[in-house]
């Protein structure tokens, strides 16, 4: 694929902008002559990959805005690239721990899981776009499934106009110029009055450039692509090492050996270990790494299906612990009593990825998107699974626990509840997230894709593979699809009823007990409402009287305590 | 009381027919459902999705640009009188139990007919604030659901009111 000048001169403005430390012995104006000093393979291909072009006739390289390469340039380049605190976006500091590198405050620099040396300008500027380009595949690809559904001759509806540039302004180099500018407009305009085909057919010539560019990758494709096995030429790279160093796994397998410890001892932890057992009964749990992922409100854990590892926020580990020592028992437990739920939900999201190997796909991007709804809709309902059980045994356990609220959301409302999250995906990932009947249509589009070029290039073996990725890709997604409806349907019809009548009078004692450990005069009346409105749900007669005793006998003892 | 509620529908329809106002800052686009079973007015360039399942009959996200995109959600259900689906007072009291503040339902003025309406935050400091209104019909009900940030509080009223408003369900 061909970037579009803007692309070329904003990451030239960027690779420009990057100080080096080495000192200068030549003259640092005068060109850069690679036949005079040659270049490593790898930085070439970075360059080339940039849009840099060697001129085989005089030795130089001309930048992507066109001008000559200097020798003080390339030291840049080359140099280890200095990173402030604050300077990487939240989508590069993911793709980069994602990907095995390490960002090494102290030093202001990004650190290769290779070498462990310092990124050079050039490595990270490669990584950066590489990584965009990732993005934009994403974005053009819904782009193109909604456009490719629009009567060709009539302007874009209100509504679909407004639904494309939500999406294309999540990566707006993506898309060719004419389209930049009808989506910069000001907000509320009206679509211009322009066909919706002119709008597809551009957005399909990117698109299909675009997935030229990934079927015809090889280097930057091979991290990606180690599990794939019908590209046996790019299946040798190997996985990514989830841990960075020695360190790192230390504390890493010290909270995997405490959360496998604190799981197993219930019978819901005991199902879900079971998931992670070898044929010889040994745990095989994907590893757990501690990493600086944002504040601590932002996320406490997330699946890395790449690296098929749980990644860790050192900041709510610190918030979670409060001071306790490292590596103490008191430490882990604190720890694991406030993300228990939350890591349930993370190695939910591991077995998924072991039992329906629908991840891979996505890795291979033998699938579309990134985020499947109905994947955080089971793992969410196992977290609260465990949730209920933890209640059901001692309810003072889930007193402030971070994610009471939403279950109690969950068992009033189920529908309301499940459309919530849609949103919030909505809200956060708009390009990433999706259900899987959207994601089947994505994929129905890019086999038309392939197809189509099949038929341009028959011979094309590149493609033909490809085309047989995306077929298995589709089998895996329409399995999980039936699979998942299947299994929220059981949930609706039998759990989901049983969860609310064990639920509601262990509600009652959680707001009881929450009240008389810690009586605040505003908010105990409300909680006892709370509280007789969950006995008024239940259906037994005699249990209903006995939560109603309850909640009086609070009552009594609040009034007591009051007294002077 | 027939004829009056005819002659309602005729005023309304004959004031549906002018240019509706904007809702939510937007241009108001007419939705009729699929099956044709219920029509409203809504933003235009909100997304919609329909039918995701159980008693679930269409949700509006939105707004689509702004300091806080997909902030809001409108959804809508309908709950028939069958088994399985929660009976009006029943639902009610599970929206009340899960609730840390909840204001009980009251009279909700809308132009088919009568609703109920009450309100509901999930935490004491919850920055969202939920609103439902119920308006029965045939035989069991429908529930208009509006999650929306505390801070947005006038506009998500305001796209209540005109949502709502320009609701119109076939079924009696």
């Amino acid at each position: 694929m061909k970037l579009s000048r803007a692309a070329l001169a904003a990451l030239a403005a960027l690779l420009l902008a990057c100080p080096g430390r080495a000192n200068l012995s030549v003259v640092p104006t005068a060109p850069y002559d690679f036949k005079a000093a040659p270049l490593s393979a790898e930085a070439s291909s970075a360059l080339a990959f940039l849009g840099y072009r060697f001129d085989e006739a005089s030795g130089t390289i001309r930048r992507p805005d066109g001008g000559l390469l200097t020798r003080r340039q390339m030291q840049h380049l080359l140099s280890a690239c200095r990173v402030l605190p604050g300077s990487l976006s939240l989508d590069d500091r993911w793709s980069l721990l994602s990907g095995g590198y390490r960002i090494d405050e102290a030093k202001d620099a990004v650190l290769s899981p290779a070498t462990h040396a310092p990124m050079t300008c050039l490595e990270l500027a490669e990584f950066k776009l590489y990584s965009s380009r990732d993005l934009q595949q994403l974005v053009l690809e819904r782009l193109d499934a909604l456009l490719s559904n629009q009567d060709p001759d009539r302007p874009l509806p209100m509504e679909d106009f407004a639904k494309a540039r939500s999406i294309a302004r999540q990566a707006p180099l993506a898309l060719p110029p004419s389209l930049v500018r009808a989506f910069s407009g000001p907000l509320g305009v009206r679509p211009p009055p322009t066909p919706a085909g002119i709008w597809a057919s551009a957005v399909d010539r990117a698109y299909v450039a675009s997935t030229r560019f990934w079927d015809g990758a090889q280097k930057h494709l091979q991290g990606l692509t180690y599990v794939s096995p019908v590209l046996p030429e790019l299946s040798s790279a190997p996985a990514p090492r989830p841990y960075f160093d020695a360190a790192e796994r230390d504390a890493g397998q010290d909270l995997q050996r405490a959360a496998a410890a604190y799981f197993e001892r219930w019978p819901l932890g005991r199902e879900l270990l079971g998931h992670f057992r070898d044929p010889n009964g040994s745990l095989r749990l994907p590893p757990f790494t501690i990493l600086d992922l944002g504040p601590a409100d932002l996320v406490a854990a997330v699946y890395n299906a790449h690296s098929k590892s749980i990644m860790i926020n050192r900041s709510y580990l610190e918030k979670a612990s409060r001071g306790l020592p490292a590596g103490s028992q008191d430490r882990n437990t604190a720890i694991l009593k406030s993300m228990d739920v939350t890591l349930f939900h993370e190695l939910t999201h591991a077995w998924q990825d072991r039992r329906d190997g629908l991840m891979a796909d996505l890795d291979r991007g033998s699938a579309p998107m990134d985020i499947y709804l109905e994947y955080e809709v089971e793992a969410k309902l196992a977290g609260y699974r465990f949730l209920l059980a933890k209640m059901l045994a001692d309810p003072s356990s889930v007193i402030g626990h971070p994610n009471l609220a939403d279950y109690q959301k969950m068992l009033a409302d189920f529908g309301q509840w499940r459309i919530e999250l849609e949103r919030l995906y909505l809200q956060g990932f708009p390009h990433l997230a999706a259900d899987l009947a959207t994601a089947q249509s994505i994929q129905r589009r890019r086999l038309s894709v392939i197809k189509g070029l099949l038929e341009e290039n028959p011979d094309d073996g590149t493609l033909r593979r490809a085309l047989k990725r995306l077929e298995e890709g589709s089998a895996d997604l329409a399995r999980v699809s039936d699979d998942s409806n299947d299994r929220l349907g059981r949930f609706i019809l039998e759990e989901l009823p049983r969860m609310r009548r064990q639920s509601y009078p262990a509600l009652v004692e959680v707001l009881v007990r929450e009240v008389l450990a810690a009586p605040r005069a505003a908010l105990d009346a409300q909680r006892l409402k709370q509280a007789a409105a969950y006995a008024d749900l239940v259906d037994d007669p005699a249990l209903h009287r006995a939560l109603l005793r309850r909640i009086a006998q609070a009552k009594d003892a609040l009034s007591q305590a009051r007294l002077p | 009381m027939r004829a009056a509620y005819a002659a309602a529908w005729c005023l309304c329809a004959s004031l549906c027919a002018c240019k509706p106002s904007p809702i939510a800052g937007e241009p108001a686009a007419a939705y009729q459902s699929r099956g044709g079973l219920f029509s409203c007015l809504a933003p235009a360039r909100w997304r919609v999705v329909e039918r995701q399942g159980g008693f679930h009959l269409v949700s509006f996200f939105g707004p689509p640009d702004g300091p806080a995109p997909y902030s809001i959600s409108l959804s809508l259900y309908y709950y028939p009188k069958t088994p399985g689906s929660p009976r009006l007072e029943r639902y009610i009291l599970e929206q009340r139990a899960a609730a840390r503040r909840f204001e009980p339902p009251r009279r909700w003025p809308w132009p088919g007919g009568c609703a109920l309406r009450f309100d509901a935050w999930a935490q004491e400091r919850q920055a969202r604030h939920e609103t439902t209104i119920l308006i029965p019909r045939g035989g069991g009900y429908y529930a208009w659901a509006l999650s929306a940030p505390q801070s947005d509080g006038a506009a998500a009223e305001d796209l209540l009111r005109q949502v709502i408003d320009s609701f119109r369900p076939v079924t009696n």
